[in-house]
């Protein structure tokens, strides 16, 4: 699959998680779309990192995953 | 192959993620961001970051969904609502359509601008499949994303980075401790106000307490053989405050001694 499909569906999660967070109003769940924000971030982030061959993405990803770890 | 999956695992995500916002009850909203999560893995799988994908099931789907499953249990239910003062109670105040709308198109905005940025770029690459790769070509410890890789960019090139991240978890143990006692989350059964001071060790039992004014360990000794059931030798008689050694007292010596 090309590159851009990848950052396309990442675009997508991430303007979800956007709106979720200026519709929701309880916490918790704006909380939830703040993940699927980091979460959109982080595919495009992975995709970076197939399209250049490079293990760079992948750490920030990981670094990403513990910020949204300590978030709970 | 890999097209059919990738179609499958980008609709179960983007599919969860509307899940997660629609979903009225916050328990189906983690649940469905576990399946967001899970069909993000598969995407990570097929752009070789087997390693992250590992991760992701593991940590992320697994014990922090747990977490969250956990917090929607205790307070989930209760409905704590911002912006009340704009939406008004229940979300039907004269506002509340409009920021609706408004919230519908920021992201529709923001979703147009995204797209333009990550597909109309000048790179050539975005429209590649990437960087070349041969799965099982050369060597092992080195194949781009396998935990070999990983672990030898965050033991060199990243070592800063894994340190902090490393702190930034303990001061977030730390902090969810500190907040928890301060809303009264986790208590000492009994009184909150005593703790114990070094001095509780070297000092003789009693003393620095109203018990010595009324008779010290004297009248302590002569409580516990009451405590036990020998009513046999009268308590030395020392004092005027001292109780009667015939009365019964329900408490014990050790509320005594905070509770005066």
């Amino acid at each position: 699959m090309a590159i851009g499909w990848y950052l396309a569906v990442s675009a997508i999660v991430f303007a979800l998680g956007a709106a979720g967070v200026m519709v929701r109003r309880n916490p918790l769940v704006v909380l939830l779309c703040l993940e699927l924000m980091l979460n959109g971030a982080n595919l495009a982030l992975i995709a970076f990192s197939r399209m250049w061959g490079n293990g760079d993405g992948q750490i920030l990803a990981l670094i990403v995953m513990t910020v949204a770890a300590c978030e709970v | 192959m890999s097209a059919v999956l990738f179609f499958i695992a980008g609709f179960g995500a983007i599919a969860g993620a509307v899940g997660v916002v629609m979903l009225r009850d916050p328990f189906y909203a983690v649940l469905a961001l576990v399946g967001h999560l899970l069909s993000l893995a598969v995407l990570f799988l097929l752009a070789r970051a087997e390693f992250v994908a590992a991760v992701q099931v593991v940590v992320y789907a697994g014990a922090v969904m747990v977490l969250y499953v956990f917090v929607v249990a205790y307070v989930g239910g209760r409905e704590e609502p911002i912006g009340e003062l704009l939406r008004g109670p229940g979300g039907r105040g004269p506002a509340a359509a409009q920021l609706r709308l408004g919230a519908a198109v920021l992201s529709g905005a923001l979703l147009v601008e995204l797209l333009i940025a990550l597909l109309g770029t000048g790179l050539k690459a975005v429209s590649g499949d990437g960087a070349p790769y041969a799965p099982g070509v050369g060597g092992g410890s080195n194949q781009f994303g396998t935990p070999a890789y990983i672990g030898q960019l965050l033991l060199t090139r990243f070592l800063l980075v894994f340190e902090a991240a490393s702190f930034l978890l303990l001061i977030a143990a730390v902090g969810a401790v500190v907040l928890a006692r301060r809303r009264g989350g986790i208590e000492e059964d009994g009184d909150t106000e005593r703790r114990l001071t070094p001095l509780d060790l070297i000092r003789p039992r009693g003393t620095g307490t109203m018990l010595e004014g009324v008779g010290g360990r004297a009248y302590e000794a002569a409580r516990a053989r009451e405590q036990n059931g020998e009513p046999g030798e009268e308590p030395v008689p020392v004092g005027a405050g001292v109780a009667p050694a015939g009365a019964p007292s329900p408490r014990g010596p050790s509320e005594q001694e905070g509770g005066w």
